[in-house]
């Protein structure tokens, strides 16, 4: 028994060759294995470049935007672009903040009215002679112009936004209503259309301030102060609170849920951004139509904000980081990618060469968008949004009525742009 | 002289301690000291890169003592607000965990392991997903509650259906206080579950001796013997539900109208504003506040380690 265990025990290591073999290969596996994880830290910087973006991205958009950073990797092969996806409500301010502190991405999409905070606290950068000519030239002049602030270009524009009416061919068989009054008057009569509601609205201020401006209300003066409190901005809550009040309509200032009631088709009409035609079109196909949005009173039109998505520079960010963010801009706003952009996520161009087909639904957003008001860059921007949100929801809550809802938020405005010129 | 003669004979140990010191130093100290000096300047989020603040003395603390007109949220109704919804809470979290407490330790309970695993869930699951999902079985057209309200209808008419719970004012109250107290007492339940076993028997059985019955058992054995072990349960209870951030954010935002915004929410949003002089005093003011009733709290488990 012993002789016979010792001698096994000693034939095994010179016997089995193959044993030996497969153990020695596992020791050198090991070894390379631990180094190279070591070393990975040691890769020299230039061999995998990188362009990080932050954006606001989701659905149909996102899809878009992946396949456009594959079509530039393709062409770039060592260049990797990490994009992060931000909900849209903290993007700013996280941006902000990141870029202040020295930090944040090379490249951001933004929009407009960001770029007067942003320029302000130097958290952007001046594109003046950065871009070269025959470049400029490819995008719309309006868009370009929205772009300048005080004077310098601080983004390059990617396409246009605006809110429409999407409606659901199916529950619409009458068509989408002209005018405010043509809207009551079809919510008044079940002979028109079918579903649980006719309109499904969301009331946050970007998607209602239409009829704010529609109406003849304003937001701000030349001089940055605040000039909320109007007749005009009393009429436009009155109409947000008729709305609210018709049991046909579904009024909450809530993005998910008129999308959901529309999506689910429960609402035969809705206002939304091109942003969501994507997903709309996979819900609703050949139902789905797009109109202006119903005109205030005849010949009277809503007016929407014009918005601008577009790609914003950071000033830490420079040298070849820089010149990596302008070669990816350039790439994204170039026609091909423009195209990508506009079939897969229904992004109207800002640039001249790429046109919409003309029985596009989204030929409705351009022909809004001739009749919207530029998104206005100032900083004092960034205080006008929560206070109209309020008054939005004091008027559709009870709360207050619209006269009382409009003078608080004029006065929290003003109060707010004094504070913040302050600091 | 002693403190000089500890400092002698403890000088090994405190370069054992002095690496984690410094780094709790550089961490915790510093960002604190400089919050302070925050509270008194016009921080903005300019003045991250370019330092420089001016200093502005007491101005933000009056701002919001006051409610300066820039500012859209009533300090005094909030710190209200604040204190209504700790004591709701605790109320509740302890009723529920020594009243399931005591359920679970019922001599001879099948499946006693079994309830107890289920019943501490709540508390294992990260407080952020719990929240976001109630925020979600609230919603008006969709969520699971109101939908759970329809199917009961059939059987309770009287039921409301429908419910807006987070827009209206005392429904988001409700919600947001439904969804802490299910987060909240699976952890007053260990502690009255531990501090019921350790109870020894034999005053039960001289409780019996003496004709006690279970109620009188409850409030002369049960609840002195409970009280040591739950005081400094509640106290600490008390801090956590007070800065409870999780739930009032996630779930209501503070909404409708900033009427369900506690302390820390209502903090955090200045910060977000890029107030951040306003957002330290703010932090400051609340520091304070749960000072004072640390120090009470002290005075009181002192109190009852000596009884």
């Amino acid at each position: 028994m012993l002789t016979q265990r010792r001698r096994f025990s000693c034939l095994a290591p010179k016997g089995t060759g193959s044993a030996r073999a497969s153990a020695r290969l596992w020791r050198t596996a090991a070894a390379v294995t631990l180094l190279a994880t070591i070393l990975s830290g040691c890769n020299p910087a230039g061999s995998t470049k990188t362009i990080t973006l932050w954006h606001p991205w989701g659905g149909a958009e996102l899809a878009a935007l992946k396949d456009a950073i594959k079509a530039y990797q393709a062409d770039h092969p060592g260049t990797e672009v990490i994009a992060l996806q931000v909900p849209s409500d903290r993007l700013q301010d996280k941006y902000l903040r990141s870029a202040a502190a020295n930090g944040g991405p090379d490249l951001l999409i933004g929009a407009t009215d960001w770029i007067g905070k942003f320029a302000q606290s130097e958290v952007v950068a001046s594109l003046d002679d950065q871009i070269p000519e025959p470049q400029l030239q490819r995008y719309q002049n309006v868009a370009l112009s929205a772009l300048r602030y005080k004077g310098h270009l601080y983004a390059l524009p990617e396409s246009l936004e605006t809110v429409a009416l999407y409606y659901n061919k199916a529950l619409l068989p009458a068509g989408p209503p002209k005018t405010i009054d043509g809207l009551f008057i079809q919510a008044n009569s079940r002979d028109y259309w079918k579903g649980e509601y006719l309109l499904a609205y969301n009331t946050q201020f970007y998607f209602s301030a239409g009829y704010l401006f529609g109406s003849g209300g304003k937001l701000l003066d030349a001089g940055g102060q605040a000039q909320v409190d109007s007749p005009g901005a009393v009429r436009w809550l009155t109409l947000l609170k008729n709305m609210r009040e018709h049991p046909r309509f579904a009024v909450k200032s809530d993005y998910g849920y008129a999308d959901a009631l529309f999506r689910e088709k429960k609402a035969a009409m809705t206002i939304n951004g091109p942003w969501a035609i994507g997903d709309y079109q996979q819900v609703l196909g050949d139902d789905l139509g797009v109109a202006p949005l119903p005109m205030v009173e005849d010949m009277v039109p809503a007016v929407p904000f014009v918005g601008i998505k577009c790609l914003m520079f950071n000033p830490n960010s420079t040298g070849e980081r820089r010149e990596r963010a302008l070669d990816f801009a350039n790439f994204f706003t170039a026609a091909p990618n423009m195209t990508r952009m506009l079939t897969q996520a229904g992004h109207v161009p800002a640039i001249k060469g790429v046109t919409i087909p003309e029985d596009s639904p989204l030929a409705a957003f351009e022909r809004q968008a001739k009749w919207g008001t530029p998104l206005p860059p100032d900083p004092e921007m960034k205080e006008v949004w929560t206070p109209m949100d309020k008054a939005v929801e004091e008027v559709l809550t009870g709360v207050n009525p619209p006269a009382k809802a409009i003078a608080n938020a004029q006065k929290l405005i003003q109060a707010k742009i004094e504070a913040v010129r302050k600091q | 002289m002693k403190i000089k003669k500890d400092l002698s004979e403890s000088r090994l140990a405190y370069r054992f301690i002095l690496p984690s010191a410094i780094v709790m130093a550089l961490i915790t100290v510093y960002p604190l000291l400089y919050g302070v000096w925050m509270a008194f300047t016009n921080f903005s989020p300019r003045h991250i890169r370019n330092q420089n603040p001016e200093f502005v003395g007491l101005q933000n603390f009056i701002d919001i003592l006051t409610q300066a007109p820039y500012l859209d949220f009533n300090f005094l109704s909030v710190l209200g607000f604040n204190f209504v919804w700790t004591f709701a809470n605790l109320i509740f979290h302890v009723s529920l965990g020594v009243a399931l407490a005591l359920l679970i330790n019922t001599p001879g309970l099948r499946g006693k392991r079994l309830y107890r695993a289920l019943l501490i869930l709540p508390w294992a699951v990260p407080t952020y997903v719990t929240a976001l999902i109630w925020k979600n079985m609230f919603d008006t057209q969709f969520g699971a509650v109101n939908l759970l309200l329809k199917q009961w209808q059939q059987a309770i008419p009287f039921l409301p259906t429908n419910v807006d719970w987070l827009g209206q004012f005392p429904n988001a109250f409700y919600a947001v206080l439904l969804v802490n107290i299910w987060m909240g007492f699976p952890f007053m339940m260990m502690v009255a579950s531990g501090a019921l076993q350790s109870i020894p028997s034999d005053l039960y059985e001289a409780a019996d001796m003496d004709g006690a019955g279970p109620w009188r058992k409850f409030w002369t054995v049960t609840v002195p013997m409970l009280k040591p072990a739950m005081v400094p349960a509640i106290m600490l209870g008390f801090i956590w539900t007070f800065n409870n951030f999780n739930v009032i954010y996630f779930v209501t935002q503070g909404n409708p109208f900033g009427k369900t915004e506690i302390l820390v929410t209502q903090a955090y949003k200045l910060t977000d504003m890029g107030m951040y002089g306003q957002a330290s005093a703010f932090a400051l003011i609340i520091f304070f506040i749960l000072l004072a009733f640390t120090l009470v709290n002290l005075r009181v488990t002192k109190a009852t380690q000596e009884v």
